[in-house]
């Protein structure tokens, strides 16, 4: 839009830097919908600057300590909203178990916006092509939310409700992505088709399996950026589970996912592109996955 | 041509502005910071095509901003670009206009205290648009009842009508193209699209400017020529040219985007005018972005060969969309038909170039200008015919390019000049021993999924616009050279440097020309006031025309100097020399084999000014009265996915023959760079109008405007860069040009690898992996 001025931040608000959860949910509770968290404002900034929101309140959460965080305990790991990128990053390459969050974290942004982004904000921008989100789905993930009122919990696919869209209430906040732990034998991969190097994705795939020899033991498939929301797809991957995998079982499941999705044309590329190489994508990141898992004697 | 052996000329040296610019210390236009100084901003167009019926400003004005509207400003029509004479200079823009022509046009300003207040103080502006039909494609534009973005303009100071939105038309033709094509045993016709490419340049358009006690203006803007904007500001607001002074300020690149002065500045002047306080206007990336772009081009290109490949005729057909505003649609027409021409001998030609007006973002020059548009046509169109005849693309292109002893049209039709050095040959030769040619098989023959391709384009650019005649463009640079009395040497001209170390070199020509270390060589800040005029750093003409007015008032100083020194060794100035010294690090002017008649450079300059013998200075103006080609070759080898459409450039080979190669690591910094923009150009960049709003698709912002960045070129192992071993004869130490060259050939290049790879031509850039897989669908579809 032509009446914006990116380079300046037009909009006043109010700036809040609170050092703990309890702090932050007494002022949403206080402002309500007005006031707006912000992490490392790699998205609301940007969403601001472009005037599609302007929140008169500013809760910045980067200086919570107990927001930041990466554990691994009782059959979870559990990574706090606010931790970034290059921490999760850091662990990832470490622990090498979680290969999808591992190459999905790789490929977001550069070093400039992984040292600032946090995996909260990524899932609460809840943009269809959120990298770490497919990553996450494969691996069953479920997030926290905190209000004045307490906790829940709740699985990550019921989380997105549509572009921008979150079953958050204006009261909660994430405040951290729990992931079951993941057995060693399990395989998982994560790509992207991208414009250039650095960019969101046209679409995103991710694939978490477990094999026993030839057969497929278990199958989690999921996408970004082919329809309103990160999804699972259900369909497709039960072709292959419980199954010796060949190259013609997975060209089946290529084009059941094909039917699965619904894609759009955006400025990134067209809907019909998209319905073309998720088939390619979802073939290209099952076999990385499969030859990764254990089993493959 | 015997080479000379140089000291600093083709040495790899420090850049004298490395660490200013590293350090972050530079000072760019949108660093400037004047007491008392306002912020502008401007008030911007959201319709493609509007009559502007009233403008309210009181709110604005309540808030105590400074406002101008079409009505504050001078109603002269001028053109941002004065490198045309002014019979071929066509004017159609003033400060504001009265309708506006594209979405992001700038119809009012504001200036206040801080640029948020400005930007707060816009919105209370209200204006009343009667809407008009627009027109987005240049064919529609054309149709008789579209709907007209101009009744006239004015080409020289003659009123011209436009009809059916055709800005300008040009017509080229040499031999009988009928002849030629009955002689032909093959006749090959095609049309190429490229895109609309934005510039792109790091640093967004800026100006400030500060009104004098005298009535006189200081400007420091974003500029490829300070003296066009001094002309121009002169012109339009009806201000002296002895009180207008442009100072030249670092730029953060440019790509051609500001030969012309860009819009903001004549927008700023009125308001520092109007507010009589200094004013700053730094453009927003979205503003940048609906401000400038490439000429796209739809060319039909028709080849009449005869079986051994001889060409007996060529004919194009240009479409350009050129947007809002014609730049200089006019000498690009003129240039493309030169660029036609100088690629292939054709002893028969027609060319035939029209220019649409539309309603969206004025088109400007940009590396190659027309260059990279018509390389890509008719590189495309010589393989498509090499292979129709069954010749090797090398060999056709070595059996028809002209060279040596032929003639070059460095600036459309008017401006010719004789070749004098060539490594056309030299370039593909070794190019194809580089990338591996004899191994290349053809699309037929490659499987599975990846395939690889190699493919070879070559192109050139002119170095400046001379020639013996005096054609439609200026051209001519000045320079003045001076001692300084510790030896040092200070250089001032009004060329620019755009980032590519044209002043870098100017030094090493000076240096070298007199013979100090490059370290006692300074090029002095400047300004309109205080240097002679300089037409534009524009066309590849910084080294080669700039360079040779700085050589020249080099040699002209030292001969001062060596007058003063042969009176104090008392021997005659002609058999004195100077050479660099290490020991004194300087100059040290030396009679040849006589020991003791020696003297350091500063050592003269102390006694010439003691003694009152007066400074060793010296100031020329000077045109060169040539316009070599500098050749350039890529090779490239391209990976496709056939799955998914996607292409990645995976080694490439960069030549260029820029004569005397005066910063070694520069130069290869240039070819790489034009590398990567050319890919892009291939491949990605474009800017698409939504038809409904005239608004750029892409939210004229980064996010969705993409271009290729060290991510996405081949390895630097992969890339390899070479220059021809060629002299200049005519050039500042043997040099040309290398800056647009690098690019022109690459898009065409990129094509032909494809081509090789997967056994389809693409006519149309940029080939995107959507259009890749289109594509590919229909061939699987045919068999
Ligand atoms: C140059 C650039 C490149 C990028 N590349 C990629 C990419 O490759 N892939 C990709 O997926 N994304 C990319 N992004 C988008 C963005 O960086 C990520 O989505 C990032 O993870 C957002 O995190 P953040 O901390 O910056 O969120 P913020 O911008 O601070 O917040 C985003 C949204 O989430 C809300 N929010 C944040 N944290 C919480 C919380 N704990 N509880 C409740 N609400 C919360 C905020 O209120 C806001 O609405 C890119 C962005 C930029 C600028």
């Amino acid at each position: 839009m032509i009446t914006v001025n990116t380079r300046i931040l037009k909009a006043e608000f109010e700036y809040f830097t609170p050092n703990t959860i309890k702090e932050v949910l007494h002022l949403l509770d206080q402002y309500g919908s007005d006031a707006n968290v912000i992490a490392g404002g790699t998205d609301l900034l940007v969403r601001m600057k472009n005037e599609v929101i302007s929140p008169s309140h500013l809760i910045n959460i980067m200086k919570i300590s107990e927001m930041s965080f990466i554990k691994a305990e009782e059959g979870w790991l559990r990574i706090g909203a606010a931790t970034k990128w290059h921490e999760v990053v850091e662990f990832c390459a470490k622990d090498r178990k979680y290969t999808a969050l591992y190459e999905a974290s790789c490929s977001l942004g550069k070093v400039q916006v992984r040292n600032m982004a946090t995996i909260g904000g990524n899932l609460c921008t809840a943009s269809p092509a959120a990298d770490s989100a497919p990553a996450l789905l494969v691996f069953n993930s479920r997030v926290k939310l905190t209000s004045a009122q307490g906790e829940r919990i709740i699985n990550l696919e019921d989380f997105f409700k549509g572009v921008n869209l979150t079953a958050m209430a204006p009261n909660e906040i994430m405040t951290e992505i729990q992931i079951p732990s993941i057995n060693n034998g399990m395989g998982s991969a994560f790509m992207k088709i991208t414009r250039v190097g650095a960019d969101i994705s046209k679409i995103s795939c991710a694939v978490a399996l477990e094999r026993q020899g030839d057969i497929c033991a278990s199958c989690k498939i999921a996408m970004g950026a082919v329809a309103p929301v990160p999804m699972k797809i259900d369909q497709a991957n039960k072709i292959v589970i419980g199954k010796k995998v060949d190259a013609s079982l997975v060209e089946e499941m290529e084009k059941k996912v094909s039917e699965e999705i619904n894609p759009i044309t955006d400025i990134r590329s067209t809907a019909e592109y998209r319905r073309k190489t998720a088939a390619i994508l979802l073939k290209d990141v099952f076999w990385k996955a499969w030859h990764r898992a254990g089993g493959d004697k | 041509m015997k080479k000379r052996t140089f000291s600093t000329v083709g040495q790899v040296t420090r850049r004298k502005d490395g660490i200013s610019k590293v350090t972050g210390r530079e000072v760019y236009s949108s660093d400037v910071s004047l007491p008392n100084m306002l912020y502008a901003r401007v008030l911007r167009s959201p319709y493609p095509h509007a009559k502007i019926v009233s403008i309210d400003l009181t709110e604005a004005e309540k808030m105590g901003a400074i406002c101008i509207t079409p009505a504050d400003v001078p109603k002269i029509r001028y053109n941002e670009r004065q490198v045309s004479i002014p019979e071929k200079t066509y004017r159609d823009r003033t400060v504001l206009p009265e309708k506006t022509r594209h979405v992001g046009e700038g119809i009012a300003a504001v200036a206040a205290r801080t640029e948020a207040l400005a930007e707060k103080m816009l919105q209370k502006i209200t204006v009343k648009y009667e809407r008009l039909k627009a027109v987005f494609d240049p064919f529609e534009a054309m149709k008789p009842g579209a709907s007209q973005l101009y009744k006239d303009v004015i080409l020289g100071d003659v009123v011209l009508p436009i009809t059916r939105n055709i800005a300008c038309n040009r017509e080229v033709s040499e031999g009988d193209i009928e002849k030629g094509f009955k002689e032909a045993d093959l006749v090959i016709e095609n049309e190429f699209r490229t895109g609309r490419a934005y510039h792109h340049q790091m640093e967004t358009k800026a100006v400030v400017c500060r009104p004098e006690p005298d009535g006189g203006i200081t400007i420091w803007s974003t500029m490829q020529s300070i003296h066009n904007a001094r002309q121009l500001l002169g012109r339009i607001f009806n201000i002296s040219l002895s009180k207008i002074n442009v100072h030249r300020v670092p730029i953060g690149g440019t790509f051609g985007s500001s030969i012309q002065m860009n819009s903001p500045v004549a927008i700023c002047v009125a308001l520092a005018l109007k507010a009589r306080t200094p004013v700053k206007l730094v453009l927003t990336r979205e503003e940048d972005m609906y401000d400038h772009c490439k000429y796209p081009s739809i060319i039909k290109l028709k080849h009449g060969i005869k079986r051994d490949g001889t060409i007996t005729a060529g004919e194009m057909k240009v479409f350009v969309d050129i947007g809002a505003h014609n730049i200089q649609a006019y000498p690009l027409l003129g240039c493309m038909a030169g660029w036609f021409v100088s690629l292939y001998r054709m002893p028969h030609m027609r060319f035939e170039g029209t220019s649409v007006y539309t309603n969206k973002a004025p088109a400007c020059a940009m590396q190659g200008f027309g260059n990279p548009q018509v390389s890509f046509a008719v590189e495309s169109q010589i393989d498509i015919i090499a292979e129709e005849l069954g010749i090797d693309p090398i060999e056709m292109r070595l059996k028809n390019y002209v060279g040596l002893g032929e003639t070059f049209w460095g600036q459309g039709p008017t401006v010719r000049s004789v070749i004098r050095s060539c490594g056309v040959e030299e370039m593909l030769i070794k190019g194809k021993e580089l990338i591996g040619w004899d191994k290349r098989v053809k699309p037929e023959e490659k499987t599975g999924r990846f395939r690889l391709g190699i493919g070879v384009g070559r192109s050139f650019h002119t170095s400046g616009t001379g020639a013996p005649v005096p054609g439609e463009v200026m051209d001519y640079s000045t320079a003045m050279v001076k001692f300084n009395e510790d030896g040092s040497v200070d250089c001032l001209t009004a060329l620019m440097c755009h980032g590519g170390g044209t002043l870098e070199a100017i030094a090493k020509i000076v240096a070298e020309e007199i013979g100090v270390p490059l370290t006692k060589v300074e090029i002095s800040p400047a300004d309109t006031r205080s240097t002679g005029y300089d037409v534009c750093t524009h066309a590849t003409r910084g080294v080669y025309c700039g360079g040779a007015s700085a050589q020249r008032a080099a040699n002209e100083a030292k001969r001062k100097l060596l007058k003063f020194a042969s009176r104090i060794l008392e021997v005659n100035p002609e058999v004195l020399k100077i050479r660099p010294d290490e020991e004194s690090d300087q100059g040290i002017i030396f009679l040849e084999g006589a020991k003791g008649k020696s003297i350091t450079v500063g050592e003269v300059a102390r006694i010439a000014q003691i003694k009152g013998w007066g400074t060793a200075i010296s100031v020329e103006s000077h045109r060169q009265v040539n316009c070599p080609p500098c050749f350039v070759t890529n090779l490239i080898e391209v990976e496709v996915d056939t799955e998914t459409g996607q292409i990645k450039p995976v080694r490439a080979v960069a030549a260029v023959d820029a004569g005397t190669v005066i910063n070694p690591d520069l130069a290869a910094g240039q070819l790489e760079g034009g590398l990567c923009r050319g890919i892009g150009l291939a491949l990605l960049e474009d800017t698409e109008y939504n038809p409904e709003t005239g608004e750029l698709t892409c939210g004229a912002n980064l996010t969705d405007y993409k271009i290729y960045t060290s991510a996405d070129m081949p390895l630097v192992d992969d890339i390899h860069t070479f220059f021809a071993s060629t002299y200049e004869p005519s050039g500042p130490m043997g040099a040309k040009g290398v800056g647009e060259a690098a690019i022109n050939c690459t898009a065409g290049t990129v094509a032909n690898a494809i081509y090789n790879a997967i056994g389809v031509r693409f006519k149309e850039a940029p080939i995107t992996p959507e259009k890749v897989l289109a594509k590919l669908g229909e061939k699987t579809k045919k068999h």
